[in-house]
């Protein structure tokens, strides 16, 4: 096998490692704490070409999947299929998004960190609030609101600018890595 | 410490760790499947059933009690939502016992299933669809996990080494975050050059077929029952 497609799956398996570490680390902020697996996710979708990125997330949420508690609220198909399983899900096109965003947007790269940031972080909420809604048995619209999205604004808007600032150092970093071997 | 914490395969002889990988992941799925839209009276005796599987098979309670916390405060959240919604307080009920029992399930399938075995036969069973990637996909399970318990232990020891030199993630959370951030990224990076190097210098093939568990007969009748099962959940709410 090439060198250069061993190093895409160890990248795709180090970042999915990274999620689950991320899972483990907790910021304490008000008014609930940050759990940076979504940073990484962010990170990810800015920094990687988009089949890494979404290999990466797909490779996490088959481990959840398959048991091992390599997400917040633990593992198992209950956790991925559960009420707050639609943030996991949205992952995969956040990552998508913030791809296609930055590869739009490169020549620009920290305006186009930022966009990249912003939509991943819409699309998680997209397919995430809905999803809690309908598997909490039908939630309002601002009871959803209430209990899956303000508590977590400031850390997701950390999140964003935390994004904005790494992408720009890490994204020609890792390019460089895959491209050495071209 | 992470391993410890994120695996949790315990090395028992029992029915479940004698069960092909696949045989199990299939009953968990259906499990999961028919739980989740089953009536309350059929949801709480495969929950009971479930349940007596893990005292069978002496499933340490005690040790998965505190990550399940969460798992125990959402179904207390999905019975009030129910019965608040329904003002049926037996299906509000069911919702919660049958969200536990999937949890349970999968602890079942973690507590009796080495994740490598699992992710080896997974891309196995694949491969009949994806062909090569489907290995591929299993390889970059493999390493994942193989390199969970490195991650985790070193993130968490550099976020302790920075807040044991002051660092305060309250005060200055951007810099703090990013510089973390920043520092955990590029030794990932480091890492996957040395890991790149070690697997092409030995040859490494991701694609190649990797032995996996044979099939038993126990493995046959679980896999007909899980299939029969399926079936019977989709046609038998269409007939009454």
């Amino acid at each position: 096998m090439e060198r250069k497609q061993i190093l895409k799956i160890v990248i795709v398996a180090l970042f999915a490692a990274l999620f689950t570490a991320g899972a483990y680390i907790k910021i304490p902020l008000a008014p609930v704490p940050v759990v940076l697996s979504t940073l990484f996710a962010l990170i990810a979708g800015s920094c990687l070409p988009m089949s890494l990125a979404v290999a990466s997330v797909v490779v996490y949420l088959f481990l959840g999947a398959i048991g091992l508690p390599v997400f917040t609220s633990g593992g198992g198909l209950a956790a991925l299929f559960g009420p707050t399983g639609g943030y996991l899900i949205g992952l995969i096109p956040a990552v998508i998004f913030g791809s296609l965003v930055m590869k739009a947007l490169e020549k620009h790269i920290r305006i186009a960190a930022l966009i990249s940031a912003i939509v991943a972080t819409v699309f998680i909420y997209v397919v995430g609030l809905p999803w809690l809604s309908v598997r909490m048995g039908g939630l309002s619209v601002a009871a959803t609101l209430s209990s899956g999205l303000v508590p977590f604004i400031i850390g997701d808007t950390l999140k964003i600018v935390v994004s904005t600032i790494i992408a720009p150092v890490i994204r020609p970093r890792i390019m460089e890595l895959l491209e050495r071997d071209e | 410490m992470a391993e410890g914490v994120i695996f949790h395969y315990r090395n028992d002889d029992n029915i479940l760790s004698r069960m092909n990988p696949n045989a199990k992941l299939l009953s968990v799925l259906v499990f999961s499947a028919i739980v989740s839209s089953a009536g309350s009276l059929l949801v709480i005796i495969l929950s009971f059933l479930a349940l007596m599987l893990a005292v069978a098979i002496r499933l340490p309670f005690a040790r998965y009690l505190k990550e399940s916390i969460f798992f125990l405060i959402l179904a207390g959240c999905m019975v009030i939502s129910a019965a608040v919604d329904t003002h049926n307080a037996v299906f509000a009920t069911s919702k919660g016992i049958g969200f536990l029992a999937m949890v349970l399930a999968s602890m079942l399938l973690t507590d009796s299933t080495m994740p490598d075995d699992l992710s080896r036969s997974l891309g196995s069973a694949f491969s009949h669809v994806l062909g090569r990637r489907a290995y591929i996909l299993a390889a970059a399970v493999e390493i994942t996990i193989s390199m969970i318990p490195i991650i985790v232990d070193s993130a968490i020891g550099m976020f302790e080494a920075r807040r044991a030199r002051g660092a305060s993630f309250a005060r200055h959370p951007v810099r703090t975050i990013s510089e973390y951030s920043v520092s955990m990224v590029s030794d990932l990076l480091n890492k996957a050059e040395v890991y790149t190097d070690a697997l092409y210098s030995r040859g490494y093939d991701a694609s190649a077929r990797r032995s996996i568990p044979g099939y038993s007969a126990l493995d046959a009748v679980v896999i007909i029952i899980d299939i029969a099962a399926i079936i019977s959940a989709i046609i038998i709410p269409r007939i009454f």
